[in-house]
């Protein structure tokens, strides 16, 4: 059913989901954005900057916030603003955690309108994505 | 060069508001059903959309990814070569179609520094793409900050 404004309030938290992005999506993702970055794909290049293994695109985990924030809205709204804080590499093939709380509730322009923060947790309980949303509901 | 010196450089100070020249791009139907299979898209209305002749039917910001490498960062004078991306902002002001046309404005929207704290003296670069549709409406503001800093720094 599609998420009403009267239905959300501050202080809500959004349900959590799980992403596990695998290396042939992270492939897919670069060849359809073509983002060859050697550091999304090759294990040298990765280590070679210190990171643990290849990692996921930033904006691949943008689209993921995007996509949850949709499912979470079921067509009672819009996302008019995503905004994401890259704090920590992810790496392939293994579980994200995404999630979520309301932190206002307000009207302007004559709509109903949101203001999110969203989420992205490593497996070690470690924010790797810190970011904020505005949903505007129909 | 003193910590407490700023970093901003007069040439950088002045190229803040600096405009590139636009590209013009079209939202490609192939790589946006591709791009959604990568990202195993469940919505069915977005489904329905990239696989419907409708040029009404709306999708996911998100398609603007296909154009990525149009997305051009302009060159910032003076900035240091040591640096990361710290941020990434969409703001969606307007629908987005398969087949739509869209022309890229490349913009120095900002540029901010800060002296001490967890990373020490660090400089942001906010690079901003406008969108604007067939019609000539913005549909998107894409926004990327770049972090720089005068250390090393481990990325954290």
């Amino acid at each position: 059913m599609p998420l009403s404004f009267d239905s959300v309030h501050e202080g809500d938290d959004l349900p959590q989901a799980k992403r596990t992005p695998t290396t042939l999506r992270v492939m897919q993702f670069m060849g359809a954005s073509w983002m060859w970055g050697q550091q999304f794909f090759d294990a040298e290049t990765a280590e070679k900057m210190g990171l643990p293994a290849p990692i996921i695109p930033g904006v691949m985990k943008q689209a993921y916030l995007d996509q949850y924030l949709r499912k979470w809205l079921d067509g009672g709204g819009r996302i008019s603003r995503l905004q994401l804080s890259h704090r920590r590499p992810d790496v392939h093939n293994v579980e994200m955690t995404i999630g979520g709380a309301v932190t206002r509730t307000y009207e302007e322009d004559g709509a109903n309108k949101a203001d999110l923060e969203i989420f992205i947790d490593n497996p070690a309980g470690e924010r790797s994505v810190r970011g904020a949303a505005t949903v505007v509901f129909d | 060069m003193a910590d407490d010196e700023s970093l901003i450089t007069p040439d950088m100070e002045a190229s803040i508001g600096t405009e590139g020249d636009p590209v013009t791009i079209s939202i490609n139907p192939e790589l946006v059903r591709r791009l959604v299979e990568s990202l195993e898209e469940e919505d069915a209305d977005v489904l329905a959309a990239i696989e419907s002749d409708d040029p009404n039917a709306e999708i996911p910001a998100y398609a603007l990814i296909t154009a990525a490498t149009r997305q051009r960062q302009l060159t910032v004078p003076d900035v240091p070569k040591r640096g990361l991306m710290a941020a990434d902002e969409w703001r969606v002001e307007g629908a987005i179609h398969m087949g739509d046309t869209l022309t890229i404005t490349p913009r120095i929207a900002e540029i901010q520094e800060r002296i001490g704290g967890r990373v020490g003296h660090s400089l942001f670069v906010h690079h901003e793409w406008v969108y604007e549709n067939q019609h000539g409406e913005v549909v998107a503001r894409v926004r990327r900050t770049t972090a720089h800093f005068k250390d090393k720094h481990s990325g954290e």
